[in-house]
């Protein structure tokens, strides 16, 4: 059985679709099989971020209406090592036009497939987000260094705490380097004390994310790149933590002092 | 002061609002009822109510108030 991780924010445009697509495709360059499930229907994105929107032929509206097998909509990128699959959403429907419990059974046939199942949830806490927590077991929370969004974070985490979601882990992105020298941004090490959830990673505001999203190339794939080794190194924390997690907690401990070091964090 | 740690110190207060279970004025509406109702029983003073609330667990919440004694001047007055 697989794990399915919610990738939301509250606040909209923090990164969650860049991220949602780059750690897929890490995920499956350390070898896992991955899907990810864009649930931001009617504002359809995740495919072309990650370069494949050519190759899109149904959306999970049209498999949640009996118009094509899961497997005829999975849309498969072959650039990878393990190749990662998306199920796309639709471009021209509401996010209401999709049952609850169809949306369940999509995910449990996913889970039952795939070691990953990354749900990029739209922004808000209306109905598209609740569908896209629904069935999770885990969450990634996104914040940029700001205030709106920060407090939106705190929003989102505490719905997510109280449906039960553990663990629910923080990435911070768009962390503009000349700003946090001169402190005029909430530094990581704040933002994670203020939050208090386990810190998976620090992304720097980077126009290489732009013109790899403008290229269709996600960073991800150039593993060699600082974007693309920061993410696997992401992914490496995420699914190690698994591991452990099923093994025994005192390890879980020294993990996590080891990611902060890495981000020369405090807490 | 940079801007970074002006930005922290409101998002704690703000945060520390907003996980607060009921909201300030609707505390303060729960004073008043709680006051009008207990001032039947008990001679208080409506004013003095210091009331905490807590998520106990899953199903439960704790709801504690404290009421003082009206003073004999206030009597008086009235
Ligand atoms: N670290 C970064 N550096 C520079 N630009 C970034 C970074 N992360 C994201 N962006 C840019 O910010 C914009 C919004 O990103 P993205 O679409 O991933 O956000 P989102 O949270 O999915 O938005 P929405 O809420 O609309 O779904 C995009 O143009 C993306 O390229
Ligand atoms: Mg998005």
């Amino acid at each position: 059985m697989g794990e399915a991780i919610v990738i939301t924010s509250g606040k909209g445009g923090v990164g969650k679709t860049t991220i949602t697509a780059n750690l897929g495709i890490s995920l499956s360059q350390l070898g896992f099989s991955v899907v990810m499930v864009d649930a931001d229907i009617g504002l359809r994105n995740l495919d072309l971020v990650m370069g494949i929107e050519r190759k899109v032929k149904y959306h999970i509206l049209d498999v949640s209406k009996g118009l094509c097998t899961l497997e005829d909509a999975l849309v498969k990128d072959t650039r990878s090592k393990t190749p990662v699959c998306l199920l796309p959403a639709s471009q021209s429907h509401f996010k209401e036009d999709i049952q609850k419990d169809d949306f369940s059974d999509l995910i449990q046939s996913l889970k039952e497939r795939f070691q990953y199942v990354l749900i990029d949830s739209p922004a808000g806490i209306e109905y598209g987000f609740r569908l896209s927590m629904k069935d999770a077991n885990q969450g990634i929370v996104v914040v940029n260094p700001e205030v709106s969004s920060i407090r939106d974070a705190d929003r989102v985490i505490s719905i997510l705490e109280q449906k039960k979601i553990k663990p629910i882990y923080l990435i911070i992105n768009r962390v503009n380097t000349e700003l946090l020298k001169k402190k005029e941004i909430v530094s990581p090490e704040e933002i994670q004390e203020i939050l208090d959830i386990p810190l998976l990673g620090v992304i720097p505001e980077d126009y290489f994310v732009v013109i790899s999203a403008n290229q269709g190339k996600p960073f991800a794939y150039q593993t060699q790149s600082k974007l693309g080794e920061l993410f696997l190194h992401i992914a490496k924390q995420l699914s190690s933590e698994e591991l452990f997690m099923i093994e025994d907690s005192i390890k879980a401990e020294s993990l996590w002092n080891k990611v902060k070091k890495s981000f020369t964090l405090k807490k | 002061m940079a801007s970074g740690k002006t930005a922290t110190q409101r998002l704690k207060n703000v945060i520390s609002k907003d996980r607060e279970l009921l909201s300030s004025g609707s505390i303060r509406v729960l004073k008043k009822e709680l006051g009008n109702i207990v001032s039947k029983f008990l001679d208080i003073d409506k004013r003095k109510i210091q009331i905490t609330i807590e998520e106990a667990d899953q199903k439960n919440y704790n709801l504690s108030a404290n009421f003082q004694k009206k003073s004999k001047a206030e009597d008086e007055m009235e």
